[in-house]
């Protein structure tokens, strides 16, 4: 469970989150949408602890922890990793196991790295360079890196994923395939899953609790049925898309 | 994955044997493998009664060649360290300003020590190059902080080098033309660099400090490895950045000023022998570290030993040779698309 | 089979590449056993790296087992046949080894630092002479100190004879000279690499006053670097370029373009003259002819 009380962050003279309060719970998929701007990023960044917030707390049920740390049980995926240096995907791979072992890894990580690359199926791309592969690829092998990060032998440690617009530079297959190995993961391991998405298809179809942000506040929080409403789509986007509710699924047609 | 790539360090050892053989045999004077091993039997059993050539072998050529090993050990590295910090492979120690600095660190101690004529301990000249390197890498790396994103872009970096390197070059070159004493090494020798002064006394400093920031050098590596990906990953992942940003910087620039304070600026060592290390083995940096060390040495060596033969007897200045085959490598770098800027 | 850069390498090739190659290398380092060993061959091998040495040594005709020299000692002319290990300010410890001397022969100017220290260290023998020859009376000295050393004591007085004569005779030259020519000595240093003019505190000073001369620099030390003040203040009459300097340049044309040349009157007047360094910069058994040149030369 993670719950974050009474969040503020200011940059500046910009009020970029003004006073939120949310509950994430562990085995959901929870995704938070809004318009450019709403303060979406931020509102990732300081809940997985890249800023700090202005005034407010967040409880992952440990408190004060030091960055190495929190490494072993919180992982961030970003839109876009640049790599700077040739490195094959096993490498990447197994990168993300660096906060769990001190010079050299030992077997149990080499074995999560190949659990991980054959859940997310990239093995065989283990020894390709990786700034040979498509976006789409690449996305993937860090998906597999930030998930061997968090991969816990022990079930009821419970471990923290953020993705920040993780769908921003794939095409729609990628997408999908994405979210649906996102869904996998979430039902198979014990996490807590937070991820900004943009596509509000994508959210009404896989999200199991939405939070839509605006101007910094929560504009509504829940359900897809009860967060993708009229009222809601055209105060935050100022459009009037029809809405559907498909074998539970919610879809939006402009 | 590891095992195979052993493989290349134990050819670099054998290889790097090899090589101090070659570079301690071959020069003006050609010392044949009986005179070497007579001359280190006589060593070891105390034995002062040696031929001239055993002497040359001993005093001359051997610590010659250590120092190319250790010197091109530390530029290599060096670099490794740097690319790693910037991520980006087209950076090394000469090029952001660490060389210069303590070129004039040290100048700055020759010509006033000649002219106060101050009694100055063994280690007074590498502690003067420290503090220029220290200098200079900081200006270097404070003047090109960008404002808005607060880290160094890699165009403005390599300017912002060249500038610090001008000023300190010519710092030197004042100093050279300053120095009473024609005996003050010259201009030629700072810029250039050449290992003809090479003695034990050099060796063993440089032998020391080399030996361990290298050592140093290995811890980092798993760091470096996931700042390759970014900052932010890199903290996602654990690692305090700026803690290790400082930590590496020290490093380097004690591990190159040192070196340069005895042997004058060598550059090029630092980018090509990384480079030629990642297209063989990858970019893992735990093996780039320890195979540059060797592959650097060698490269020194080598270099030296063309220094020396090729306008025999006269010796050429060791950073013409290694600029001379530095260069075209660091234009291609500059063309590659593979790299990101 | 692993792919780096989408090439693909075999590692049993590389590693028979790589045997290959180190094998190679082992056989470059061990190289033929059995050289021929210097131990010997006994005679005595000397390097000079002293001009003023070298005109003395093969006036007392004792340069049979001189085998190198530096390369400014340029006379006389068969000394040029011998090979030579650099510049004295210059030397590369190789350069003198490659010769196998015995014993090394300089005046105390020689450079860089290093390098002596190095010679030291190996033990090889280094002499040194005691007289300097900075004035005739001390290079009357450092002959026969020459020639003791050489055994050549004969030869040696001859030498001296022959230049207290010499001498004798162009100063008695020169009382026949009224004026005092302003004379401008400009070298190249090949250290340096930059044009140099020799103050009065030189050697050639003195023999440019014994020619009926003044030098017309002033300084501390023996040599300043030109620029065209030094040259204007100078104001001199007649300009000498030592050979090489003056070979650099080719032509008078050339040399007036020096900083500050064209503007003297021994530019104007066309005095710009070509003088060998060994017969300028240092004295020897040769000094009293060498006066009387300079003396026609600057009264042309």
């Amino acid at each position: 469970m993670l719950t974050a009380q009474n969040i503020s962050y200011s940059a500046g003279k910009k009020q970029l989150l003004d006073n939120l309060s949310l509950t994430f719970e562990p085995g959901k998929i929870n995704l938070i949408i809004g318009p450019n701007g709403a303060g979406k990023s931020t509102l990732i960044k300081v809940l997985s602890g890249m800023l700090k917030p202005s005034t407010g707390s967040i409880f992952y049920g440990i408190n004060e922890m030091s960055v190495a740390a929190l490494a072993k049980f919180r992982a961030v995926l970003s839109q876009n990793t640049d790599l700077a240096f040739p490195l094959t995907v096993k490498e990447i791979v197994m990168m993300g196991r660096y906060p769990h072992f001190k010079s050299n890894p030992s077997l149990a990580d080499a074995q999560i790295c190949d659990e991980v690359m054959r859940f997310f199926d990239v093995t065989d791309f283990a020894e390709r360079n990786f700034l040979t592969l498509s976006g789409g690829e690449k996305q993937r092998v860090h998906f597999a890196r930030v998930a061997a990060q968090i991969w816990q032998q022990n079930s009821k440690v419970l471990s923290y994923l953020f993705l920040d617009e993780p769908l921003a530079f794939l095409d729609i297959f990628y997408q999908i395939d994405f979210m649906n190995k996102l869904l996998a993961l979430t039902q198979q391991k014990n996490i807590v899953v937070i991820g900004v998405v943009h596509d509000l298809n994508i959210a009404g179809k896989y999200a199991d609790k939405l939070v839509l942000i605006n101007n910094g506040k929560v504009l509504a929080d829940g359900d897809k049925q009860t967060v993708l409403t009229s009222e809601n789509i055209f105060s935050a986007y100022h459009l009037k898309p029809e809405i559907q509710s498909i074998n539970g699924d919610v879809r939006l047609y402009y | 994955m590891y095992k195979v790539n052993q493989l290349t360090t134990i050819f670099l050892a054998i290889a790097l044997l090899v090589t101090i053989l070659v570079s301690a045999r071959y020069g003006a004077v050609n010392i044949s493998t009986i005179e070497m091993i007579s001359a280190l039997e006589k060593f070891f059993s105390n034995n002062s009664m040696l031929l001239l050539n055993e002497r040359i072998f001993l005093d001359i050529r051997l610590p010659r060649a250590l120092l190319c090993v250790f010197v091109g050990a530390s530029l290599a590295v060096g670099g490794v360290l740097i690319q790693g910090l910037f991520r980006n492979p087209i950076v090394e120690p000469g090029l952001i300003g660490t060389s210069s600095g303590a070129a004039m660190g040290a100048a700055l101690y020759f010509v006033l020590g000649a002219m106060f004529k101050f009694n100055t301990g063994e280690w007074t000249l590498p502690i003067a190059a420290c503090a220029g390197a220290i200098i200079s890498t900081v200006l270097v790396f404070v003047l090109s902080q960008s404002k808005t994103v607060g880290r160094s872009n890699i165009v403005t970096l390599l300017l912002t080098g060249i500038a610090i390197n001008a000023l300190f070059m010519s710092g030197v070159g004042f100093l050279s033309y300053i120095a009473r004493d024609p005996q003050a090494r010259s201009i030629t020798f700072w810029g250039m660099g050449t290992l003809s002064g090479a003695n034990w006394h050099s060796v063993i400093i440089v032998g020391i400090s080399t030996s361990l920031c290298l050592v140093l050098s290995l811890r980092f590596a798993k760091q470096l490895n996931i700042l390759m990906m970014g900052e932010d990953e890199a903290i996602f992942l654990g690692i305090s950045i700026n803690q290790l940003k400082w930590q590496i910087l020290t490093v380097e620039i004690v591990m190159i000023a040192i070196a340069t304070a005895f042997v004058g600026v060598i550059s090029f060592v630092g980018l090509i022998v990384p480079h030629l290390l990642r297209m063989i083995n990858g970019s893992d940096n735990h093996l780039l570290i320890r195979n540059s060390a060797f592959a650097g040495a060698i490269f020194l060596c080598l270099a030296d030993l063309i220094a020396r033969m090729i306008v025999r007897p006269a010796e050429l200045p060791i950073g013409i040779v290694t600029s001379v085959v530095g260069v075209p490598v660091f234009i291609f770098l500059l063309r590659k698309k593979n790299y990101l800027f | 089979m692993v792919y780096r850069f989408g090439i693909l390498i075999n590692y049993p090739n590389m590693k028979q590449y790589f045997s290959m190659v180190t094998i190679v290398f082992c056989l470059a380092a061990c190289g033929r056993l059995g050289n021929k060993s210097d131990a010997q061959n006994r005679t005595e091998r000397i390097v000079c790296i002293a001009k003023q040495y070298t005109e003395i040594i093969f006036a007392l005709g004792a340069e049979k087992n001189i085998v190198a020299i530096d390369i400014s000692s340029t006379y006389p002319p068969s000394a040029k046949k011998l090979p030579t290990v650099g510049y004295h300010r210059a030397l590369g410890v190789e350069g003198i080894l490659a010769a196998k001397p015995t014993l090394i022969i300089h005046d105390n100017n020689i450079g860089p630092e290093h390098v002596v220290k190095q010679l030291e260290h190996l033990n090889i023998p280094m002499k040194v002479f005691q007289n300097k020859g900075g004035n005739i009376d001390s290079t009357m000295l450092l002959i026969r100190e020459m020639g003791n050393y050489f055994n050549k004591n004969n030869q040696a007085e001859l030498l001296c004879k022959k230049l207290e004569n010499d001498m004798s005779v162009a100063i008695e030259k020169s009382e026949q000279y009224k004026e005092e020519i302003k004379v401008l000595a400009i070298h190249f240093g090949q250290a340096s690499n930059v044009f140099l003019v020799m103050t009065q505190k030189s050697t050639a000073a003195k023999m440019i006053h014994w020619a009926g001369g003044k030098m017309a620099v002033e300084d501390a030390k023996g040599m300043r670097q030109l620029s065209a003040e030094v040259v204007a203040a100078s104001d001199p009459d007649v300009i000498l370029l030592t050979d090489f300097g003056y070979d650099r340049l080719g032509t008078p044309e050339k040399i007036k373009e020096l900083p500050g040349v064209a503007g003297t009157k021994a530019a104007k007047n066309n005095k710009i003259f070509r003088v060998e360094e060994h017969d300028l910069v240092y004295l020897g058994p040769r000094t009293g002819e060498n006066v009387l040149m300079l003396q026609k030369l600057i009264h042309q």
